[in-house]
């Protein structure tokens, strides 16, 4: 580490790139709604936190009264949402560019983002339809099947669950792939057919590495938000205090950044597996040594027979 | 109890006519000592069944035992044949908006009833059934309510024994009744009589999707013939069970009820459990044992509170029968002992909604079972009443969470009863025959809904003590008996009082509705004295104070009173210091202009804070503040949400 210097790592760069992202597009998007919901609740003893009283009396009252302007306002703060989520792709282009060549600026890095946005729009457009032909077929296939005349309700319905794991699994196994693409495009195979080669490979020579790299930030996601549902339990925002509304904001905001950090974990592990070098970029100082303690990974870790950088 | 205890015990009178001024009840009936031990026994039945399983038909025979229980000669009866509402889709039930019902598809496969004789020994012995009516008296359509002339009339007082045979085509279930696969629900299966009234008055009407009972009370003796492997449920104490040549004979006897229901599956799994003396089996499809646990809690439950609220349970048994899954159609009905819920397997462990249903439809054996008022004309008194009795015992069972419980938001299923009320808005008059409400939504909402919200109402605003003595008066004083509406409103009056009683009146008989609003909250500084003033012959200028040195201030706010329903309310009036002061409003008028002077401004006014008038159409205009403020609540949580389903869907 170079002594004195203060500059944030590649990871915690691309964290904050997606975690910023992700904040102003879910304000963006809840917003509209936030206004409609709230013109309704401000007539309500205490505005808005009448909604969150035990009872729900207020709650469903303000979701009669807000019938239709609210389905309505939420409809279109979705497609927004599925809009601006599909932009997403583009702090995410940007994010994996940094974590690749760390020294980079970041104006560097938003230029090659831009560039690869198009590719990774058409990766990400195939793998949904992807996505969608499994769970259609599946869900056909499940439903044909004639379970429950010779099982009981619950044995057939259980069985069902279990089969449904396979699709399910697959769906899963879809996004595993497009992320090693992205970290084979970013790189250096610039050609999506060949990176979803190269993906493949990987996924078939080193699954054990794979899976060592995924388990954490696919469990941790659901878990962190699982323990903010029981932590965010015993703070009434339906009682008066700003205090208890910003502790409640605190803490899903950290709950957010640790999926995102989590997130950002997995792609520096894509990147890792991709055949193409990772950049380990000597002069990068607290950048190294965050990324590394976020990988969880030794410099030495990274494939030997990754190509140098560009 | 010995035959002669029972003999000598009170038996109920039906003596009721809806418009015979109803009486006083008195406190006597606000315990159990005044409970009537049996019903009068008018019309009792003694049948035999003998079902094929595989043609789904019913062959049935036996004897109907008859008062006449009325001031008039009988020159006639009326019998309804209801499983003819399956026979083609021109009956009442199938041609009706709510035909396709609980099945979602109407009738598939048709059902009927045949009478082959009736014969009345007291009459000569002559087949009365040669004089039915082949049609519905007022349906040309429809065959399930028919006259049958008598050779002669049956005097005021006498009994006449009818024998009848009849075979029975079951249908595929359309609702409650029929076959589904291997499984049978049956009820509606015999020739039943109508209700004659005190005043010689016939109530008999075609079976209707949202409409079947009125009857009178008697004893039920029915033996039951069913494959070996059959398990069965009925209305009733088994006391008897025979297997020979691959048949079971199963025979079930019960006094003071007005119905007999059963059911028959290979596949029920069983519960057999003694709770509160009553001894309670849950017939369940195998993988439902969650769900057969949650409907025993719920029956202990209930047995328990509904017993000390209206009446301890009267009979020895009770069965509960969660149909399959593939047989939802036959769920959530009441017969005397006999109740069906149903739900998916998993739904115990994740809701409350079978010991909802269970608690809704136990809660029947009081209001329909025992207080045995006219379905047909007011369903409101069954399924209103029992809707309230099912949310005391919920709220009793479950807290404010009754309705939905998870982390950080608890549902009171009264919420969702005062939205499904309020969307009904002014649809029309609650207290209506069941026929004549257009839709199953308006019918719901109404019927359901708007009569446990008003009870709910009149609860918060006159007392939970109050409401509570007088439905518990009113269900003692009418067990075995047959009230109307006016009985149930004069019980109010007599216990809670005229303003409550006017009430329940205007709110269920009458079509009145309420919405409170508030508007126009001002508040200005007190202005003190300025100007020129004569004072013993001596003019003295007062000059103005500057408004800042004011420290007085008057606040005002309107609260009207849209709609025509009369109820007392709150209102609270907030100032900017965080002090608060409640006022209240006894209702009168359709305006109160609310003004304090006050050491803080006025910046807020709130009607009913304390959610007392459920009945109020719209909440969301019970409020005036001076300056709305941010629902940074719902953007917290929202963005929240929004964040999370990005990284869920989001690259």
């Amino acid at each position: 580490m170079r002594e004195g210097r203060v500059q944030l790592g590649a990871s915690a760069r691309a964290v904050m790139l997606q975690y910023g992202y992700r904040l102003v597009v879910a304000f963006v998007v809840a917003y509209p709604a936030t206004k409609t919901i709230g013109a309704i609740a401000a007539s309500f003893p205490g505005g808005d936190r009448a909604l969150f009283e035990p009872g729900g009396f207020y709650l469903l009252e303000a979701l009669r009264v807000g019938s239709p302007p609210v389905p309505a306002a939420i409809e279109g703060a979705a497609v927004v949402g599925v809009l601006l989520a599909f932009g997403g792709l583009f702090p995410l282009a940007v994010s994996l560019e940094v974590l690749r060549r760390p020294s980079a600026s970041l104006g560097d890095a938003v230029r090659r983002g831009a560039a690869r946005f198009p590719t990774f729009a058409v990766v990400g457009a195939v793998t949904v339809l992807a996505q969608a032909a499994v769970i259609t077929l599946a869900s056909g296939a499940l439903g044909a099947l004639p379970l429950h005349s010779f099982l009981n309700e619950r044995n057939a319905d259980v069985l069902l669950v279990g089969l449904a794991a396979a699709p399910a699994l697959g769906v899963f196994a879809l996004g595993v792939v497009e992320d090693l693409v992205r970290g084979e495009m970013v790189s250096g195979t610039e050609a999506p057919l060949s990176a979803l080669f190269r993906a493949l490979q990987t996924l078939r020579s080193r699954p054990g590495d794979v899976l060592r790299r995924l388990w954490l930030p696919s469990l941790g996601a659901p878990l962190l938000a699982l323990a903010a549902v029981f932590a965010t339990t015993g703070i009434d925002v339906s009682r008066p205090g700003a205090l208890r509304v910003s502790a409640v904001f605190a803490m899903h905001q950290l709950v957010v950044l640790g999926i995102v950090v989590l997130r950002t974990k997995w792609f520096r592990g894509a990147l890792a597996l991709a055949n193409s070098a990772v950049a380990t970029d000597s002069g990068d100082g607290l950048a190294v040594d965050l990324d590394v303690a976020m990988s969880g990974a030794i410099p030495g870790e990274i494939e030997p027979h990754d190509a140098p950088p560009e | 109890m010995s035959a002669l205890d029972a003999e000598c015990a009170p038996r109920a009178v039906q003596t009721l006519r809806e418009d015979e001024p109803p009486p006083s009840v008195g406190a006597a009936f606000d315990d159990d000592r005044s409970l009537p031990v049996h019903a009068a026994a008018v019309a009792s039945y003694t049948l035999e069944a003998k079902l094929d399983a595989a043609a789904r038909t019913i062959d049935g025979k036996g004897t109907i035992r008859w008062k006449n229980a009325s001031a008039k000669a009988a020159p006639e009866l009326y019998f309804h044949l209801y499983l003819n509402a399956f026979k083609n889709n021109g009956t009442l039930f199938l041609r009706s908006p709510f035909g396709e019902s609980r099945s979602g598809h109407g009738a598939t496969h048709w059902g009927y009833v045949d009478v082959t004789h009736a014969v009345v020994p007291e009459m000569g012995g002559v087949d009365i059934w040669a004089n039915a009516a082949a049609r519905s008296t007022d349906d040309p359509d429809d065959e399930t309510d028919v006259a049958v002339r008598l050779p002669r009339p049956v005097a005021p007082g006498e009994t006449i024994t009818i024998d009848v045979a009849w075979k029975s085509q079951l249908p595929e279930i359309v609702e409650r009744t029929g076959y589904l696969r291997d499984f049978f629900m049956v009820g509606q299966w015999f020739p039943k009589l109508a209700r004659r009234e005190p005043d010689g008055t016939w109530v008999h009407f075609p079976f209707h999707p949202e409409s079947e009972f009125y009857s009178d009370f008697g004893s039920y003796d029915v033996t039951l013939d069913v494959p070996e492997n059959m398990v069965v449920g009925a209305t009733g104490v088994r006391t008897d069970e025979h297997v020979a040549a691959g048949r079971r004979r199963e025979r079930y006897r019960i006094d003071d009820v007005h119905d007999f229901a059963w059911t028959a599956w290979a596949s029920f799994e069983e519960r057999d459990e003694t709770l509160d003396g009553v001894r309670v089996r849950v017939l369940f499809p195998p993988g439902n044992d969650a769900n057969a646990d949650a409907t025993l809690a719920a029956v202990k439950h209930g047995l328990a509170f509904y017993g000390a609220a209206y009446g301890r349970y009267p009979y020895p048994v009770l069965t509960v029968v969660h149909p399959p899954e593939y047989a939802p159609a036959a769920g959530g009905m009441e017969y005397p002992t006999l109740i069906t819920t149903g739900a998916p397997w998993y739904a115990a462990r994740f809701s409350s909604f079978v010991e909802r249903i269970t608690l809704h439809e136990l809660g029947h054996q009081w209001f329909y079972g025992l207080v045995a008022t006219d379905e047909h004309s007011w369903p409101f008194l069954d399924e209103g009443l029992t809707t309230y009795a099912e949310s005391s015992a919920m709220r009793a069972m479950f807290g404010a969470g009754n309705g939905v419980h998870l982390p950080g938001l608890d549902v009171d299923g009264d919420a969702y009863l005062r939205n499904l009320a309020a969307s009904a808005g002014h649809d029309g008059i609650v207290a209506r025959p069941a026929a004549q409400f257009p839709s199953f939504s308006e019918l719901g909402s109404l019927v359901y809904a708007r009569t446990g919200i008003v009870l709910d109402t009149v609860a918060r605003v006159w007392g939970q003590a109050a409401l509570d003595r007088a439905l518990g008066r009113y269900a003692r004083r009418y067990r075995f008996d047959h009230p109307g509406p006016k009985h149930f409103i004069a019980v109010i009056r007599e216990v809670v009082g005229d303003d409550a009683a006017d009430f329940v009146e205007g709110a269920l008989l009458e079509g009145k509705t309420v919405d409170f609003v508030a508007k126009d909250l001002e508040a200005t500084r007190t202005r003190e004295k300025a100007g020129l003033f004569d004072r013993d012959g001596v003019r003295e200028t007062v000059a103005p104070k500057d408004a800042k040195d004011a420290d007085r201030y008057s606040g005002q706010v309107l609260v009207y009173r849209h709609g025509n329903l009369r109820v007392p309310v709150d209102v609270e009036l907030r100032f900017e210091d965080g002090s608060t002061v409640k006022r209240n409003w006894d209702g009168h008028g359709d305006l109160r202009t609310f003004t304090e002077q006050s050491a803080s401004p006025l910046v807020a006014a709130n009607i009913d804070p304390d959610l007392r008038v459920l009945i109020d159409d719209d909440l969301a205009n019970n409020g005036a503040v001076k300056k709305p403020s941010f629902a940074s609540r719902v953007l917290e949580r929202a963005t929240y949400v929004v964040e999370l389903l990005l990284g869920a869907l989001g690259p």
